[in-house]
């Protein structure tokens, strides 16, 4: 990256960290709770790499809003350090792994969505209720719906039509090619 | 570099696309969207 671009990426970078922080500082400040907080933050940033993944945002501001939030109410509710020791811990902990369960569910949903998006019809991978379902659809003589059947499913030789039709074996194939154009268009 | 590394590389991605959108200098915006691109290249090698 160029070298200026490269120190304006920074400072922006160092502006959004020092946002977060100065909410987390405020935080401590207002509880009293420095110790905890400091706790919460490390135990925060090292144990997420225990998870393989992580929830963000698709929108920065939001990410860096919805970690603003996270924290005060963990800085909130974490016992103090006179009460346990390994609280802060815990919580960092926790919040890692709400944040993967969460990443977890969305990846989840995407991929549900994806196996039952609703497939073109194809006359390479229909089955023959599908394909005569298909012709119906589209108005096809029963001859075209035969052929179909014939052409897709019980995949009959060209030459083997051609006899039965009393037609030539090119004359076949290219109501094949028709066919198949006709029916796998959307 | 496994999650380290996937967790890094979605994070400074989601910056670069933020910063972006504070730039109005094309050729910087190119530079980002090139910057953008390798890092997710890295990220799918490192799955």
């Amino acid at each position: 990256m160029l070298m200026k671009l490269k120190v304006k990426f920074r400072l922006f970078q160092i502006s959004t960290y020092a946002l977060v922080f100065a909410a987390i500082i405020l935080m401590a400040l207002l509880t009293g709770k420095y110790i905890e907080t400091v706790g919460l933050f490390i135990s925060f940033v090292a144990l997420r790499y225990t998870f393989s993944k992580t929830y963000h945002s698709n929108s920065f501001w939001t990410c860096i809003a919805i970690s603003i939030i996270i924290f005060i109410i963990a800085i909130l509710f974490v016992p103090k350090i006179n009460l346990s020791i390994l609280a802060c811990i815990v919580f960092g902990l926790l919040i890692d792994f709400i944040a993967y369960k969460y990443k977890d569910y969305q990846d989840n949903k995407a991929e549900l969505k994806e196996l039952t998006k609703p497939k073109p019809f194809s006359v390479d991978t229909c089955t023959e209720n599908e394909l005569i379902a298909r012709c119906k659809e589209l108005r096809l003589s029963e001859e075209n719906t035969n052929l179909a059947v014939e052409f897709f499913i019980k995949k009959t030789k060209p030459s083997i039509i051609a006899n039965k039709l009393c037609i030539d074996e090119k004359s076949v194939q290219r109501k094949k090619t028709r066919l198949k154009a006709k029916l796998n268009n959307k | 570099m496994g999650r380290f590394g996937l967790i890094f590389f979605s994070e400074e991605i989601a910056q670069l696309e933020a910063f972006k959108k504070t730039l109005t200098n094309k050729d910087e915006i190119a530079e980002i969207d090139r910057q953008i691109a390798e890092l997710q290249k890295k990220a799918e090698e490192n799955k």
